[in-house]
């Protein structure tokens, strides 16, 4: 499991809490990195692994829900809270936000590491997903604007004759450009290509049937 | 107006009579002229048949003779007949049976008879004109003829005396008398003559005429014409008589009315004349601007001018008065020029004649728009403040400088089941009914003292008592009064309030007691506090144990076993374990001294337990602690737990009050030094400050966004039972201090 393809990040005001955990997760060959606050963490530099927070909520300067409020803008690691007095209003209030999961002190060794292997999965699939998303919308960029034009028409389902006319050029040169932008887009198929559409949220514009 | 015929010209037989007078006097000539044509008539009548005579006959030729109308020829003819009777008698012989000499004797007689009748006609017609001339030119009028081309022929004394001229003068001027008319009638009087000279119509004109001394009086002149039988005028007849005294009468009473007049339209105010009906007949021009409108328009809409909602009951006030000859008095808005309305006084009386019938009415109309509003006002201020006065939940009362209730606000009346008219009294009664009615019978007698000692002095009253209410129950309540005084510092009255404390009093006690049950309360939220601080003080190094001890598992399950590793964490979980006991042991202490009696201790010991206590978390919030501690401080006697419990709550707080400090010092300074007979440790913040030093110590109020609001208040409930005081200041720059102050041991402190 001791691999380096991940990162458990603690903020702990308490020395001995955070000593604690970074042995504790070292011991199971675990990246840890320990921080006495939210600002500290906020400003240091992150691998670019899949990660996550093991955060305590009463901190002394921005609390736990702040720090996760701020970062709930951008993508974050999934947050496990830790908490010396914590009360059933909180823990909604951190589950609603997103948060993997909510411990009081002390807490069962056992449901630490568990939370932290969730955590951990949680956020290698929305890399990927993160990454393949990013995949597609670089290869959208590498189309021609007028493969571009096509795109949208092929997804809504119109024959090379109707998508042609919108676009007012030929069947046949629509059908290279159509070629060429499958090919682009790495599109095996009509309903792959519908699929990448679906994740670039490129909408359904044109009907078969309608004159829109 | 009585004319004359000119007695210039005797000649002249008047042609016209008006005057009774005169007639007779005509008729009484005429009678005896015709007596001895009547005699000689009959006598010649009488020969002629008896005797057979033809001398009939000339006595009848001489009685118709008689009938000459011409005097002097009458009087020749009678001369003639004496003179020839009187030579046929003188030469004719007597002859026997002759009657000749007897008739000339007859005729003579009756010539003589016939003489004596015209004498005594001339006579009678020469007395009465002197007559008529005494009465012409006695007469208090100027009187005057003229000939028909206007020439004066006749002025009578008067005019001389009065014009000092005489006709002749008159007639040089040529202006037939106008010389002697005031310059400023002159052309009025001559055109009035000349007309009745061209028209023969009479002449009457009032003018002034200049006396011989040059004054000038007023008169009438009054002429007719004088016509001959086929209407031609012969002359002018006049009098002009003084009308002087009238005239300027006249022109007094006329000045008097135009000054009237002048006044009444003038004058700023509105007045007016009504029928006895009712309808107007006159509007003085102020009133008439004052409504805009013109006469006519009132007088056909009499109440037009009143206010839609006015007019009936001025109709019916109106039509009251009337009927019943009343004086009217009324106030009512009416439209002012401008359109707007405005209130007026409308007052009216009725003219009464002899018979009690109304002749005319007059009235007044004044505007009283600006009382009426300062009355409405004054009014409706006396309202409110009545309403305030009855609707404050307070009672009020006033009385009279010697003590006699003048005035109880309905409230205070309601409260005491009283009216004013109860407790007042009969005059100079003073304050005694008031008491007797009111208060309770054991507080009257010290209630009536004070109250005659203030009446007399004038001092403030300020006393307690108990008032007795409308049900018969006592209420304790609290009664003040204080006098106004004039300038001269006179009094003129005393104001008065009564305040119910009987529910106060009770509340007095109920909060005695919420205080203490607060107190409990507070108790045991802060040993719930405390056991959350202790929870979390034992949690952290449990954290630490746990997971450091099964970190040692792991690094010597691994292979191959991280021996340095293992031993690091095992020290660290000790170190961890060791925490928590230390913790345990200082919690121990804490419930073995806490609720114990207090004892002395020193206050620094304390300070730096609590300071051992907060290590971790003031290094965390990353505060600058400075401690100035006065070494010699005297013991103080406390309860050490519960002190150590508020010198966390300070310290924490002023962490908290720091928290959100960017970049700003965080600096916490805790102090101690020996004030007199208090030590007072103060615990300085860089923070936020404070917005409110004194509410912050009320339970439940808080400026922490997750805190409870209780700290403080337990706080200041623990140095409060200390006999010590617990504050807060702002401090100089920036944050604050709360400082509490315990006496030493050596001071009066009881220990309870």
């Amino acid at each position: 499991m001791y691999n380096e393809d991940h990162a458990v990040f603690v903020v702990d005001d308490d020395k001995r809490v955070r000593d604690g955990l970074s042995e504790f997760l070292e011991s199971r060959r675990m990246n840890v990195a320990t921080f006495a606050s939210g600002r500290e963490y906020l400003d240091a530099p992150k691998p670019d692994t899949a990660s996550c927070l093991v955060l305590d909520v009463r901190l002394p300067d921005v609390d736990g829900f702040e720090l996760q409020a701020q970062m709930s803008e951008n993508p974050h690691p999934p947050i496990i809270f830790i908490t010396g007095h914590g009360d059933i209003p909180m823990t909604v209030r951190a589950m609603k936000l997103g948060a993997v999961d909510f411990l009081a002190k002390p807490f069962r060794e056992h449901d630490l590491l568990t939370s932290i292997e969730t955590a951990l999965d949680r956020d290698r699939v929305a890399r990927q997903e993160r990454a393949a998303l990013h995949d597609l919308q670089a290869k959208l960029e590498c189309l021609s604007a007028r493969e571009r034009d096509v795109l949208p028409l092929v997804v809504s389902g119109l024959m090379n004759k109707q998508g042609a006319a919108k676009l007012g050029i030929s069947e046949i040169t629509f059908q290279i450009h159509r070629g060429n932008m499958m090919r682009k887009m790495h599109a095996d198929s009509l309903a792959d290509l519908v699929r990448i559409a679906g994740k670039l949220s490129i909408p359904i514009t044109h009907s078969r049937h309608g004159n829109c | 107006m009585v004319v004359w015929p000119a007695l210039q010209d005797r000649s002249i037989v008047p042609a016209t009579s008006s005057g009774v007078d005169r007639e007779n006097v005509v008729r009484g000539i005429e009678r005896q002229q015709y007596a001895p044509a009547l005699a000689t008539g009959f006598a010649g009548t009488a020969l002629g048949i008896f005797e057979q005579e033809p001398y009939g006959a000339l006595f009848i030729v001489v009685a118709a003779l008689m009938f000459i109308e011409r005097r002097q020829t009458a009087a020749v003819a009678a001369l003639l007949l004496i003179g020839g009777c009187a030579l046929i008698l003188f030469v004719y012989d007597a002859r026997a049976g002759s009657v000749t000499r007897p008739v000339a004797f007859l005729l003579s007689g009756l010539g003589a008879f016939w003489l004596v009748s015209i004498w005594r006609k001339q006579a009678d017609f020469d007395q009465n004109l002197v007559d008529a001339r005494l009465i012409v030119e006695s007469m208090p009028g100027l009187g005057w003829a003229t000939d028909a081309k206007g020439n004066f022929v006749y002025i009578n004394p008067s005019v001389v005396d009065y014009v000092g001229k005489s006709t002749d003068e008159f007639n040089a001027v040529g202006r037939t008398g106008l010389e002697a008319v005031h310059p400023e009638d002159a052309d009025r009087v001559t055109e009035s003559w000349l007309t009745s000279m061209r028209t023969g119509t009479p002449f009457e004109s009032v003018h002034r005429i200049r006396r011989a001394d040059g004054d000038y009086s007023w008169f009438h002149a009054y002429g007719r014409p004088h016509r001959n039988q086929n209407g031609e005028i012969q002359g002018w007849y006049g009098t002009t008589i003084d009308v002087d005294e009238k005239q300027r009468a006249q022109q007094r009473l006329a000045d008097s009315e135009r000054q009237l007049q002048t006044l009444i339209d003038t004058m700023p105010v509105m007045i007016w004349c009504a029928a006895p009906t009712g309808e107007p007949i006159y509007q003085n021009p102020k009133l008439l601007e004052y409504l805009g409108a013109t006469f006519e328009q009132i007088r056909d809409n009499n109440f037009g001018v009143v206010h839609a909602d006015d007019v009936a009951s001025f109709q019916s006030t109106w039509a009251d008065c009337v009927k019943r000859k009343t004086p009217l008095s009324l106030i009512c808005r009416l439209r002012f020029n401008d359109g707007t309305y405005r209130w007026n006084r409308v007052t009216a009386a009725p003219l009464l004649g002899e018979n009690d019938e109304i002749i005319q009415w007059y009235g007044t109309n004044v505007d009283i728009e600006e009382l009426h509003q300062t009355q409405e006002e004054l009014r409706s201020n006396a309202d409110r403040l009545r309403l305030m006065l009855d609707t404050l939940p307070a009672f009020v009362w006033c009385a009279s400088p010697d003590g006699q209730p003048t005035y109880f606000n309905e409230p205070l009346m309601k409260y005491s089941g009283v009216t004013l008219e109860e407790v007042r009294g009969t005059n100079g009664s003073g304050f005694g009914p008031m008491i007797s009615s009111l208060v309770h019978p054991a507080d009257a007698p010290v209630l009536s003292n004070r109250f005659e000692q203030s009446f007399r002095s004038g001092e403030p009253i300020a006393v307690k008592y108990r008032h007795r209410l409308a049900d018969g129950s006592y209420h304790l309540v609290d009664c003040r009064a204080r006098v106004l005084r004039n300038g001269q510092s006179r009094v003129l009255q005393w104001y008065g309030v009564i305040v119910d404390i009987e529910e106060e009093s009770h509340a007095q006690v109920q909060l005695q007691k919420a205080q203490h049950q607060l107190e409990l309360a507070t108790r045991a939220a802060s040993l719930a506090e405390l056991s959350a601080s202790i929870a979390h003080e034992i949690n952290q190094p449990l954290v630490a144990v746990v997971t450091n001890s099964s970190a040692t598992e792991k690094w010597l399950e691994a292979t191959p076993p991280n021996f340095e590793r293992a031993k690091s964490s095992a020290r660290k979980a000790a170190e961890a374990a060791n925490d928590a006991a230390e913790v345990i042991v200082r919690v121990k202490a804490l419930f073995r001294q806490s609720g114990g009696a207090k004892r002395p201790g020193n206050l620094n010991d304390v300070i730096r337990e609590a300071c051992v206590l907060l290590r971790e978390r003031i290094s965390a919030s990353r505060c600058d602690l400075r401690m100035e501690l006065q070494d010699d401080l005297p013991e103080v006697v406390l309860d050490r737990s519960l002190i150590l419990q508020v010198l966390v709550n300070l310290i924490q707080n002023a962490m908290d009050a720091m928290a959100s400090l960017n970049g700003a010092v965080r600096l916490l300074e805790i102090r101690s030094t020996l004030k007199g007979r208090n030590v007072v440790v103060d615990v300085r913040d860089s923070g936020v400050g404070l917005h409110d030093t004194d509410k912050i110590f009320d339970p439940f109020y808080t400026t922490k966004h997750n805190g409870m609001g209780i700290g403080l208040s337990i706080c200041r409930s623990i140095v409060g039972a200390h006999a010590g005081a617990l504050w807060a200041t702002p401090s100089e720059h920036s944050g604050s201090v709360f400082s509490f102050s315990l006496p030493t041991a050596g001071g009066e402190y009881n220990v309870q």
